[in-house]
């Protein structure tokens, strides 16, 4: 995030697992209900399957599991917010992931928002792009480039796929 | 600049399209004789690349075929003879286009691929001409030949003085003579200075002419067309490097001769995909006469919703669903080609292959109206190539040796493609020495690709000539065998989801069979289910489907109508958990190649017709899926990729054994698919 832009950045909050997130909303496509989805064999648990949206097929990552958490439950206000990854590696794909609830979007100040700790917020520090002090409470706001990292998710998938004893195949 | 890049890729496009008719109309000639039809076609190949290469400004090309064409015209007149040696100079000639066309593609518009093959081209056309051989100097870099009476372009402004007429006259005679000098590429009248209707002069010449010129007259030559008329007028004479694309009507700011365009371009895209697809009018024609019949039955659908006639709208519904699938299946088969445009090259290449290795070869093509997806077509011709390269180079056997063997001396080579189970093959079938497992298996142990004591049945061991570093060509020649090139054979063929087999005889030949699906966007299905999970499998690859009572014994092998076939579980390799009602069970009988084995379902559901959409790289690396379709209702059901299926469950099967019997050497694959 470039710090030199002082124009305040728009955030989305939602919920995972009772914890709030946050993450600019510049990559977000859009966010729909929760649709069927189809599980894809012998995927880690992360990877809760593929969606239809609107023709195109999109994985859905279930990142609760994705940060150890376990998997998501899914209630009737469980969201999926589609991402379009990075285009870094020119890989237009889009992702979605699956929240328990979304709240709203935040008009931030750069300056609001804290520089990532060390330690503390219980994620691998590298998944977090920094702090936004809201009322005196912390918001955790996700990198999520290095969350939706596609070299990384396939890295993890083709591992399970080749080695499903690992993990057995939870429905 | 993009349109003109657009353009230039048009113009590459469009030369070797014509160069590949030159190739048909001059093979044609020295099969059968000289044919008008065929020299008019070489003409017109030669004259069209001229001038779409003249509007770019590329000299290279534009000298060069200037003096083909210029033999051409004497052909075509009959003071020459296209005979053998002519046909075989205007073959090389094509190929040295076709190299210059390779060139500009890289984006090195202005460098000369080969100035000794320019040089000796350029040579014996002149000597067609009956031109003294002295003005082919060796060509220097990429300069233009450059010797006293060289061809060269000429820009010439006429400006008559207005009385010229009254003189007695006629400026149209001058530019008529100028012809004789040499060719006029391009004319331009400019009647900027025509006064209004009223104040002209009809005795007065008030026209002006720029002319591009091609000529090997000098200046003075030039000049002294205009000696009548010179006094009182404005004549320019300049030679120029390029012709420009136009005679600029202001050629009075005396403009240098043309620089072309000699700053360094960025490098052009790599050699790469394709922009263009040629679409056979009618197939476009039949898909915009069925969007017209939609719109004509989406208004009418919308005209009995506003009436509230129910019935009638889910008529109407019915008949949109119906176009709306012919339109997805018109739209996919515009990007279909019939395989016969990479056959076309090949006569050529077999002809001056077998030429350079003094062999006779007859080549025979047959099905080249198979149709295959654009882009596949553009991906198999480097494959295909190498391997009738291959063919004449190592397997037909020099004429002495065919004799001894009793073989007639001619080789026998057929380029062969048909429609297979859903699928394309491609044959390259030869009769020549075939290969030799013994051989192969000495110099993949020679080259340290396989085990010393390594068992390889006789697919396996032709499989090693596919692998990096390959050869068994004692002489390396010019065309094959160095080692390169059937691992990219290999390579190419695995990008475009397709298998290469290869049968062989020693002593009869060899054939080598390249199996491609026919498209990658659409295919019939039939659709699966275990547990409650959809999978989808290509129609093509099933065989037969049957119910199965009683759950199979551990063995994963069936008796079918008396053959052992083996079976794989999905719910088992995919990990599914097993289904509670699982008394009646289905099995699909599939069939992947030489490979047939069943697959055990729990219910069978029908067939259906897939739009396949890619997983995407997260997904890619999941062995055994295909791709995913939508169905019906909206979801998504995975394709299964029949023969990943059947290599993972082999794996799967091997390490297990490997794990059950620690301390063995090597586990032997319990189930053999074949």
């Amino acid at each position: 995030m470039s710090s030199n832009d002082q124009s305040p950045r728009r955030y989305l909050t939602f919920t995972l697992h009772k914890e709030v997130f946050a993450v600019p909303v510049g990559p977000i496509r859009e966010i729909i209900e929760y649709p069927a989805v189809t599980e894809i064999p012998l995927a880690p648990e992360f990877l809760r399957g593929v969606i239809n949206l609107r023709g195109s097929v999109v994985p859905l990552i279930d990142i609760a599991a994705r940060f150890g958490r376990g998997p998501s439950e899914i209630t009737w206000r469980t969201c999926v917010i589609v991402f379009e990854a990075s285009s870094e590696d020119s890989l237009h794909q889009l992702l979605g992931i699956m929240v328990d609830t979304v709240h709203d979007v935040l008009d931030v100040d750069p300056a609001q928002v804290e520089p990532r700790p060390e330690f503390g917020t219980v994620l691998r520090t590298e998944f977090v792009a920094g702090m936004i002090n809201r009322n005196g409470k912390f918001v955790v706001v996700l990198d999520i480039d290095k969350v939706l990292n596609s070299h990384e998710l396939r890295r993890l998938i083709d591992q399970t796929e080749m080695n499903p004893q690992a993990e057995p195949a939870s429905v | 600049m993009i349109d003109l890049d657009r353009a230039r890729a048009a113009l590459i496009e469009e030369s070797r399209e014509l160069l590949a008719a030159m190739d048909a109309a001059l093979l044609r000639m020295e099969q059968e004789g000289p044919d008008p039809e065929d020299i008019n076609a070489v003409f017109r190949a030669a004259h069209t690349i001229k001038g779409s290469a003249g509007l770019f400004g590329l000299e290279l090309i534009v000298d060069f075929t200037h003096v083909m064409e210029s033999v051409l015209v004497q052909v075509r007149q009959g003071t020459l003879h296209a005979d053998a040696a002519l046909l075989s100079l205007m073959f090389d000639c094509g190929s040295y286009i076709s190299r210059l066309i390779d060139e500009l593609e890289q984006g090195h518009e202005h460098s000369e691929p080969d100035p000794a093959q320019r040089a000796h081209l350029l040579t014996a056309l002149n000597t067609c001409l009956g031109k003294p051989a002295a003005s082919a100097s060796p060509a220097t870099g990429n300069a233009p030949v450059s010797s006293a009476n060289a061809l060269h372009h000429w820009r010439i402004s006429l400006s008559f003085y207005p009385e010229v007429l009254r003189d007695g006259m006629d400026p149209l005679s001058f530019i008529h003579y100028l012809a004789r000098l040499g060719e006029i590429v391009a004319i331009h009248t400019d009647s900027d200075s025509l006064p209004a209707l009223a104040d002209m002069d009809p005795e007065c010449c008030y026209l002006r002419f720029s002319i591009l010129l091609d000529s090997i007259a000098s200046q003075q030559e030039i000049s002294a067309t205009f000696d009548f008329v010179a006094e009182g007028s404005d004549i320019r004479i300049e030679r120029i490097e390029a012709p420009a694309p136009q005679p600029g009507p202001s050629e009075t700011t005396a403009q240098p001769a043309a620089p072309g365009a000699s700053a360094p371009r960025a490098p052009r895209r790599a050699a790469g995909e394709q922009t263009f697809v040629k679409v056979e009018a009618r197939k476009l024609d039949e898909l915009i006469n069925t969007v017209g019949e939609l719109v004509i039955a989406a208004a009418s659908g919308q005209l009995f919703v506003r009436q509230q006639q129910f019935s009638a709208v889910g008529e109407v519904m019915g008949e949109i669903e119906k176009l709306v699938e012919q339109i997805r299946n018109k739209s996919l088969n515009l990007r279909m080609t019939p395989i016969g445009e990479i056959f076309q090259r090949f006569p050529r290449i077999v002809r001056d292959v077998s030429k350079d290795l003094g062999k006779k070869i007859e080549l025979s093509i047959s099905g080249a109206e198979a149709e295959l997806d654009k882009s596949m077509i553009e991906k198999l011709a480097d494959p295909l190539l190498h391997i009738v390269r291959n063919a004449i180079d190592h397997g037909i056997e020099p004429i002495e040796q065919r004799l001894e063997a009793g073989k007639p001396a001619e080789g026998r080579l057929s380029l062969n493609a048909f429609q297979d189970s859903g699928g394309i093959v491609i044959e390259v079938r030869d009769d020549g020495r075939g290969l030799n497992p013994a051989r192969i298996r000495a110099k993949a142990i020679e080259n340290g690709l396989i085990a010393p004591d390594a068992q390889l049945d006789e697919q396996a061991t032709f499989g090693l000539i596919f692998k990096p570093g390959f050869s068994t060509a004692e002489q390396v020649t010019d065309l094959s065998g160095r080692g390169v090139g059937m691992d990219v054979v290999r390579r190419n063929i695995d990008e475009l989801h397709g298998a290469i087999e290869i049968e062989s005889v020693l002593g009869q030949g060899s054939t080598f069979r390249i199996r491609l699906p026919l498209t990658l966007a659409i295919i019939d299905c039939f659709r699966v289910m275990v547990g409650e999970r959809n999978f989808v499998i290509p129609l093509e690859l099933v065989l037969e489907c049957i119910e199965i009572e009683d759950e199979p014994d551990a063995q994963d092998i069936i008796n079918l109508r008396g053959e052992p076939l083996p079976f794989v579980k999905l719910s088992d390799v995919f990990g599914i958990p097993a289904h509670s009602s699982g008394e009646y069970r289905s099995m699909l009988i599939v069939q992947s190649g030489r490979r047939r084995a069943g697959i055990l379902v729990d219910r069978l559901v029908g067939e259906l017709q897939a739009v396949i959409k890619p997983l995407g790289y997260l997904l890619s690396g999941i062995h055994g899926l295909g791709g995913a379709t939508i169905l019906g209702d909206g979801k998504v059901a995975l394709i299964l990729d029949v023969p990943a299926l059947f290599d993972r469950t082999s794996q799967v099967e091997a390490s297990r054994v490997r794990l059950a019997e620690q301390g063995g050497e090597r586990a032997p694959r319990t189930i053999q698919l074949s």
